[in-house]
């Protein structure tokens, strides 16, 4: 089997890998998306498909900033992915909330939000505390035990498996070359030039961008890179189809444009947790119908688990290789909300050969443990 | 080993006889059931107060039923016997339930899933409208409910079923407008030689068609339905007889049914590898002839396991109840399991036989129209399975049953795939032009049925 050369190999066809290859052919490059099978539970199909900014970033504005970002860019995706593919990815921002059901607990949020407020400087933070009946107009069907709301106007949520469909769709016609079960087996990394064995052939790149979520974790090392990161399980919920009632997204409900509503123990600020009950189920029930008692009424057809794929502090790690400059790696737990900013920055800083210096504090480096004295 | 807990998932024929061989050597088994009583599918039990007999009920069958109602009936006690109960996940040593309204998780130590079949259907033109019933379901509203559901009835399909719901219409008092069978004789004949392996049974099918016909009844074989027809119920059907001539039937009600297949979901829940099984088309869960999985701890009996019919469901639940009780190193009958083993041993080639006769008809399923409806929970029709087949060529991915699902929502509504999943399967190999096989299978998901967010779990 002759080797294929590309300007860049995407390890990984979730949606870091698809935003980052597509971002890529936009850029001119030649690009190959290097996917393991089509497993069902991979986490890119097994998201919240939130697009979610409230409460993010808490000890790390680069953070807030570049979840603000990829929010902003988000409309122009829908537009770029539905003009390459005809595909709907269903964004709606209408902004989002979080529910408190104690004094304490909106104390804590609304202090959050300050620290977050005053760590986006002259970017402002627009928040808001919402309660009584405006809450209750907001939010039809509110249950009593809510007794407020933290408002951000940034967030919303997406169709997740229509938006991997158009990054894969949008990928190949603007001349990518996607391979599935293309597996790494064997990888020799010399600075600008690497060689992949995969089962459907070798692949030479100047540029390889490791995408595979958790694979990143033993793949990184034979690029002179590191990606800490460990499976945190995440839980969701979907009920029978209902009428359209809830107007926004919540931090742990939702209600999609087919009609069922998802219930998650969403992680989206939480930052690292390695918690598994065996009654997460049954929390995550409780927690919706104390939400929202009118969903007691309703059926669960359907539940999941999969692995968001988490750093010890829950950012994400972006970073060339200083080694093997070329190799990239790129991990985060918000592919969904991070998807425009993957697509429309950090791709064409790969394709230029340089990460900006505001993804500086995203490198793996901060992990390390410093030497005991 | 008295310590040992071992919980039976259902209470048909493999159920009933596992718990019996479990009671015997001294264990109080967990017993799970979603029905209200025992008897299974098969034997479903008529309501209280009803005046038919056994023998009116379950035809041929009647002192088969009797005897495993009997067994039933002895083996509540002698059990925790947990009736209404759905077994809707399971994890390593627990099964998570539902019974009246309450979440309760059972432990176990060892189980043995006796979950049984349900039909398969082809979607035919009008399948999803009102009067539209699977042959299974026709039949237990006549058995557990004592009613037809029409008064003049078509029936269409093929297997066992088909004739058998047919017959006990006709049996009933209803008038049955058509019987087709989209197996042509000629395939059913071939198979004869397989079928005299068990002439019994060979017989009850040779006169169960034949009482149809001395009934009068319009019998197609070898036909093919085209579609059903009506406005806000089914009026009519349209078939095509083996020549290809059109007939237009007028009916009230239609039952449809092609087969069965296992309903696996729990055993595919536990981690259970599956194989595609060609002569039966369906995929089913890996067993040894005993009924033990790769999973630790973890058996499996009856159609639940690849469709083998309820006589060796019997013989497969007390096998796989003595297969348990010989992993726990419990004292054991070796007369007795090596009778089970003989007589295990004959059922593959009047299986296959009977597979042969009454084929799923693949061909027809994978030439559904596009405008008709597969999956109804999510409206996906054939067409939108075709476009997804198309656009995963476009994508370069190797095309699959659960990428299908992803990209159309198809199998994500109530019935998670199961009514759906063979025939979405089938249009997805044929556009793709691969194996149905190839195509795997949707993989499950808890819930296996709908369960309702409880009132409590606010508390």
């Amino acid at each position: 089997m002759t080797a294929q050369v590309y300007d860049a190999a995407v390890v990984g066809g979730g949606l870091v890998g698809s935003a980052i290859a597509w971002g890529l052919t936009r850029q001119g490059l030649a690009v190959a998306l290097l996917d393991e099978g089509d497993v069902a539970f991979r986490a890119s199909r097994g998201n919240f498909a939130l697009v979610w900014v409230q409460g993010k970033g808490d000890g790390q504005p680069a953070y807030t900033r570049w979840t603000r970002f990829s929010a902003a860019e988000w409309p122009r995706l829908r537009d770029a992915l539905g003009e390459a593919t005809g595909i709907e990815t269903e964004l709606h921002q209408p902004g989002g909330v979080h529910l408190c059901f104690s004094d304490a607990e909106i104390e804590e949020r609304l202090a959050l939000l300050e620290r977050l407020r005053q760590g986006a400087g002259n970017h402002g933070y627009e928040y808001r505390l919402i309660q009584g009946s405006e809450l209750a107009d907001m939010l039809p069907g509110i249950g009593p035990k809510v007794i407020g709301a933290t408002w951000t106007p940034y967030d919303g949520h997406v169709n997740s498996l229509k938006l991997l469909h158009a990054l894969h769709r949008a990928f190949v016609s603007a001349g990518g070359r996607y391979l599935p079960n293309a597996r790494i087996a064997a990888a020799t990394a010399r600075p600008h030039d690497f060689r992949l064995g995969t089962p459907s052939g070798e692949i030479l790149a100047s540029r390889v961008v490791l995408a595979a979520g958790l694979g990143n974790r033993a793949l990184a090392p034979l690029f002179g890179l590191a990606a800490p990161v460990v499976p945190n399980k995440g839980q969701v919920l979907v009920t029978e189809r209902a009428r359209q009632i809830l107007p926004l997204p919540t931090t742990f409900i939702r209600q999609t444009g087919e009609g069922t509503i998802m219930l998650g123990d969403s992680k989206e600020d939480a930052g690292f947790d390695l918690s598994q009950s065996p009654d997460v189920m049954a929390t995550i029930a409780a927690r919706a119908v104390a939400s929202f008692p009118w969903l007691a009424d309703l059926n669960i057809v359907r539940a999941w688990s999969a692995l968001r794929v988490m750093s010890a502090d829950g950012f994400p790690i972006y970073e060339q290789s200083r080694t093997c400059p070329g190799a990239f790696v790129a991990n985060c737990h918000s592919g969904v909300t991070l998807a425009a900013a993957h697509a429309f920055a950090l791709a064409p800083m790969i394709a230029e050969g340089e990460l900006d210096p505001m993804l500086a504090p995203f490198t793996a480096a901060r992990f390390d443990v410093p030497a005991a004295a | 080993m008295t310590a040992m807990t071992v919980a039976v998932v259902g209470a048909g024929p493999s159920g009933t006889r596992a718990v019996e061989v479990l009671v015997r050597a001294g264990l109080r088994p967990v017993w799970v059931e979603e029905a209200p009583a025992t008897g299974g599918r098969i034997y479903q039990r008529p309501p209280a107060g009803t005046t038919r007999s056994p023998r009116d009920l379950y035809g041929t069958e009647g002192a088969k039923a009797e005897a495993i109602h009997a067994a039933g009936d002895r083996l509540r006690a002698a059990s925790d016997w947990r009736p209404g109960t759905l077994a809707w996940n399971i994890r390593p040593g627990v099964l998570d339930t539902f019974r009246a309204g309450r979440h309760e998780t059972v432990a176990f130590d060892r189980a043995i899933l006796c979950t049984g079949a349900m039909e398969r259907i082809v979607p035919v033109p009008g399948w999803t409208l009102p009067g539209v019933f699977t042959l299974g379901a026709a039949q237990i509203a006549l058995k557990a409910q004592g009613v037809a559901i029409g008064s003049r009835v078509a029936f269409i399909g093929t297997g066992p079923l088909l004739w058998l719901t047919a017959t006990q219409y006709l049996k009933a008092g209803a008038a049955v407008a058509l019987v087709l069978d989209t197996t042509p004789l000629r395939t059913k004949a071939r198979a004869a030689a397989g079928l005299l392996a068990d002439p019994a049974t060979f017989a009850k099918g040779l006169a169960l068609v034949a009482r149809l016909h001395l009934a009068g009844v319009r019998v197609i074989e070898g036909g093919t339905p085209v579609a059903l027809e009506g406005t806000d119920a089914v009026e009519a059907v349209r078939v095509r007889d083996r020549r290809g001539r059109e007939h237009r039937i007028a009916c009230d009600a239609v039952g449809l049914g092609f087969g069965l297949k296992p309903e696996s979901q729990l055993a595919d829940l536990a981690g259970v590898p599956f194989r595609f099984e060609a002569i039966e088309r369906n995929w089913v869960p890996e067993r040894d002839r005993a009924g033990r999985t790769p999973v630790a701890g973890l058996y499996l009996a009856g159609d639940g396991a690849g469709i083998a019919g309820a006589d060796a469901a019997e013989l497969a639940g007390a096998r796989a109840a003595w297969a348990v009780l010989e992993d726990a190193g419990a004292a054991l009958d070796a007369a007795e399991i090596a009778r089970l083993d003989r007589a295990l041993a004959r059922l593959p080639r009047v299986r296959a036989a009977l597979e042969r006769a009454f084929p799923y008809p693949s061909a027809l399923a994978a030439r559904t129209p596009d405008a008709t409806i597969v999956c109804r929970c999510e409206a996906i029709t054939a067409g939108e399975l075709r476009a997804a087949a198309r656009a995963s060529h476009v994508t370069g991915g190797a095309a699959e049953v659960n990428r299908a699902k992803a990209f159309t929502r198809v199998g994500m509504g109530r019935c998670q795939g199961r009514v759906c999943g063979p025939p979405a399967a089938e249009i997805l190999a044929d556009a793709l032009g691969c194996d149905v096989a190839a195509v795997g299978r949707l993989r499950g998901q808890p819930p296996v049925k709908p369960i309702p967010i409880l009132a409590e779990a606010a508390e």
